[in-house]
């Protein structure tokens, strides 16, 4: 491998000292001139029609500037569905009078029949949240309703092998929605100036396709839009859909003032886009030694009131064993209740839970070692993925050697228990591009449009570092608005460190190539004559040599102008071929009295394939397990009729510094063959597994399989 | 419905109206324009909004602002004067910064209780800083390195102090 001078050190992130500070500027800390404040009003039931609106005493008011309803304003509903969903909005002087707008604003509505189980809504006489989406059906889902989308993954035939197989485990799982609760809520700053262009400061993980939604909600052409993203406080997929902007816009509008619109915390969690929901009802067979023979599964996702829920990952988070026949059916099911979306590898924990658990089932029938069931069924190089495309070299079986030596050291000891799960996540790469320009002073400057939500800025310094061969300090990354960077997809999918990092190095090869071209004519010389090495353009014969400052200034005075590069990376697919592999490997005690759960210790062996910055890294995935352990353990949101009653931070806990476990993150480096250095995606896998290796673990320490979230509150360990 | 009233923040006095609504939070932020608190909930469930009053850890959303009249406080603003506090430093060194949105409050509520260990004690353990910072909800980076960082603040404070501060 090639001797890195930069890459794979651990460097604190500069873009941390203005957060240590209080400087970093995040949406609601914007302010602007005759900036008016927006508030929202939401409907109470799960399903209903609009009547009518009395504005009278909200207009009365003093200090309200415009009130938007279902009768004047194409953004907001006649039809309610889902409690939560938009139905007014107001535009006021400051935070308190809006809000005491949208408590006056009275809406009449006719209540209507709702569903809310997603396998009730498929029934034929269920009530309709949207006409199914499936042009033509199967039979076997002829009739029913409220279906948004279906999939079948399938090869051999598993319900033969499964008959002749010598042990078949089955069973339910129950994973419940789940919120990401980020620390900042949404926040959007709109503003129209005279011209006519409108401005969107928003708290969002793509600028581009924010630009994009919102002009198509207020029906403008792309090149009337600038999305600015601030400093984003958190988002973990919940921030890729625009959520309040399209009315904070339209309030912009009509009232010929900037609006600003901070979505409070029991908004976020009643209207907003949580992990979804997942029933998986799974069957898996082996063979006395343990090679597993087949698998069959019905896989359920809730989607709410309209597609959002993320069926379309199995591919993309399966296919961790060599298994000859399989059939697994997944749909997605309208019911009246808010939309999901992604939580950081949309779709996988949820079957994660599932299959892993089964796994784990598996073993024990067998009487054999949880890591050895799966290490004699473990994928390699050249097995198929379930798409039955051939894999790459990946560190799957790495990752389950080093997890079981961990996880065969451990002592044991009464009410304890060790579980460990498998996971499994592809990165996509998406539209990635960088400028770079050489500064008077060698200073290189970056400019992307890609949102900092993981630290790909310091990353992206870096590699530009690494490519010419200069410190880090020496490279500047901005992040700019839609105006003035190169398009960049939204920052997520693993992706945005990845596709960045390629764009990143082409450019930087860009660059050095101008550098010596340029330098040929100063110095006199044939470009073949001279070779580029940290940071000096060079004779080869070693007579002169022009740094990256002294080629800088000439350039920029001289009639070529700076030296400038760009580069970029993308696939239409946007899914890159990067598979990456996880075991983890969960210490619980249970306390037989009470059946309270303690966490002990999480570690994960996660393949990274090269880590970019380790601190940057072991942090996203620090992160992620005890996401994973959250949404395993304690959190989800519960309902009462579609309406969400665990509406703010008390009700829906999130993990403490005192919930927190120790955390050991291992970082395994199988080098991806297209990824930047090798690396692969690191800032959602770390999340999949968690609540799996939590419930094994469980079962190890009390005998008892809990086969639904949230773990913790299942009565099943009370004695 | 305003009224007018001085306190000190960060060691200066300023003045505000301030309505009868607005929370400490409402009065940092929107009427002295220090963003660097933040809004997390406005319940007093997050900590995002932690500021030191006379001394203490509070969350700023669940004081009213005229409660703050004639009083002092420490916001994230006033704590590198000019040079970083120990903290601070320790934040960024050990990675414990990722989205930034908890730190202030983290910083503070850690500063709390670092202010409030005896002068020459063991070290924290890891278990009491847990419990201090159990207020302070951080989603990004699972505590880890903020507990690592705070244990490095104490020990970079003992030597600062050890060093004849």
């Amino acid at each position: 491998m090639v001797e890195l001078r930069v890459i794979g050190q651990r460097l604190p992130r500069p873009d941390a000292v203005p957060r240590v500070t209080g400087e970093a500027l995040y949406t609601d800390d914007l302010t602007l001139p005759g900036m008016l404040h927006g508030a929202v009003v939401h409907a109470p039931h799960a399903h209903a029609r609009v009547l009518g609106v009395d504005l009278a005493r909200a207009a009365a008011l003093p200090g309200v500037r415009a009130v938007l309803t279902p009768q004047n304003c194409r953004l907001l509903p006649v039809e309610v569905l889902y409690a939560g969903q938009k139905v007014a909005a107001v535009a006021a002087v400051d935070r308190h009078t809006a809000r005491q707008a949208a408590d006056l604003i009275q809406v009449e509505y006719e209540v209507l029949p709702a569903v809310f189980d997603p396998l009730l809504a498929m029934a034929p006489d269920a009530p309709e949240v949207r006409p199914s989406r499936l042009a033509s059906p199967p039979p076997h889902l002829a009739g029913c309703r409220n279906i948004c989308s279906y999939q079948r993954k399938e090869r051999g035939d598993a319900e033969q092998a499964l008959a002749r197989a010598a042990v078949v485990v089955e069973e339910t799982y129950r994973v419940g929605a789940a919120h990401q609760a980020y620390l900042e809520p949404h926040a959007c700053v709109a503003r129209f100036d005279r011209a006519g262009e409108l401005t969107l400061w928003s708290s969002v993980q793509g600028q581009f396709n924010a630009r994009a939604a919102l002009a198509a909600a207020l029906e403008l052409p792309v090149s009337q839009v600038r999305v600015v993203a601030p400093e984003i406080g958190g988002a973990f997929g919940g921030k890729t859909a625009l959520i309040m902007d399209p009315l904070a816009a339209e309030l912009a509008r009509r009232t010929g003032a900037p609006v600003k619109i901070v979505m409070t915390r029991q908004e976020e969690l009643a209207d907003s886009h949580p992990g979804p929901a997942c029933v998986a009802c799974v069957r898996t067979g082996a063979a006395s030694d343990g090679a597993l023979v087949a698998e069959w599964a019905q896989i359920v996702y809730d989607t709410g009131a309209a597609g959002g829920a993320p069926a379309g990952s199995f591919d993309r988070t399966r296919g961790l064993y060599r298994i000859p026949d399989f059939r697994y059916d997944i749909y997605s099911v309208y019911t009246h209740k808010l939309v999901p979306g992604a939580y950081r590898a949309p779709g996988a924990l949820e079957l994660t839970f599932a299959f892993e658990q089964q796994m784990d089932a598996l073993a024990r029938r067998l009487g054999l070692d949880p890591v050895e069931l799966r290490r004699r069924n473990a994928v390699d190089e050249g097995d198929l993925t379930v798409d039955g495309k051939p894999y790459p070299a990946i560190g799957l079986r790495q990752s389950l050697r080093r997890a079981g030596a961990y996880a065969a050291s451990l002592p044991r000891a009464a009410h304890r228990g060790v579980g460990v799960a498998c996971g499994k996540w592809m990165n996509a790469i998406g539209a990635s591009g960088v400028v770079l320009l050489l500064d008077e002073d060698g200073t290189v400057r970056v400019t992307t449009g890609a949102v900092d939500l993981t630290g790909v800025n310091t990353a992206l310094a870096m590699v530009v570092a690494e490519e010419l061969g200069i410190a880090p300090d020496q490279v500047q990354v901005r992040t700019r608005g839609t105006d003035a960077a190169p398009y960049a997809a939204i920052s997520g999918g693993s992706r945005t460190t990845y596709g960045m990092s390629l764009a990143a190095r082409a450019a930087a090869a860009q660059l050095v190539a101008a550098a010596v071209d340029f330098a040929a004519g100063v110095l006199g010389r044939p470009a073949a004559a001279l070779s580029f090495d940290q940071g000096e353009v060079r004779v080869r014969d070693g007579a002169a040599a022009l740094s990256l400052a002294e080629l800088g200034a000439l350039a920029i005075q001289s009639p070529r102008g700076p030296l400038t590069a760009t580069g970029s990376a993308s696939d239409p697919a946007w899914l890159a071929d990067s598979h990456i592999f996880i075991t983890q490997v969960a210490e619980v005690e249970v306390d037989p009295e009470t059946g309270e759960i303690r966490v002990l210790r999480i570690s994960s062996f996660q393949d990274v394939g090269r880590a970019i910055n380790p601190l940057l890294v072991e942090g996203q995935i620090e992160g992620g397990i005890v996401q994973g352990m959250g949404w395993g353990l304690f959190e989800g949101l519960v309902f009462d009729r579609g309406v969400v009653l665990n509406d703010g931070l008390l009700e829906y806990r999130i993990p403490t510094a005192m919930d927190a476990p120790q955390l050991q993150p291992v970082l395994i480096e199988v080098p991806s063959p297209a990824g930047p250095y090798g690396l692969k995606g690191v800032g959602e896998p770390s999340m999949v597994a968690t609540p799996a290796a939590l419930a094994n673990a469980i079962f190890d320490a009390t005998g008892v399989r809990l086969v639904a979230t949230p773990l913790a509150q299942s009565g099943a360990l009370v004695r | 419905m305003t009224h007018r009233i001085e306190l000190v923040v960060n060691g200066r006095v300023r003045a505000a109206e301030v309505d009868v609504r607005d929370s400490l939070l409402d009065l940092l932020r929107d009427r002295l324009g220090l963003t660097g608190t933040k809004r997390g909930c406005d319940q007093g469930e997050c900590g995002a909004c932690t500021v030191l009053l006379d001394g203490g850890a509070v969350n700023a959303c669940t004081v009213l602002a005229l409660e703050a009249s004639g009083r002092a406080m420490l916001t994230i603003e006033g704590l590198a004067a000019p040079e970083l506090d120990a903290l601070q430093r320790a934040f960024v060194a050990c990675g414990a910064v990722q989205c930034g949105f908890c730190t202030p409050g983290m910083i503070l509520s850690a500063k709390a209780y670092l202010d409030g260990l005896p002068a020459r004690g063991a070290p924290p353990s890891d278990a009491a800083i847990r419990r201090a910072l159990s207020g302070n909800l951080c989603r990004c980076t699972g505590y880890r390195k903020i507990v690592e960082a705070v244990g490095r603040a104490w020990g970079s404070r003992r030597h600062g102090e050890a060093a004849g501060g």
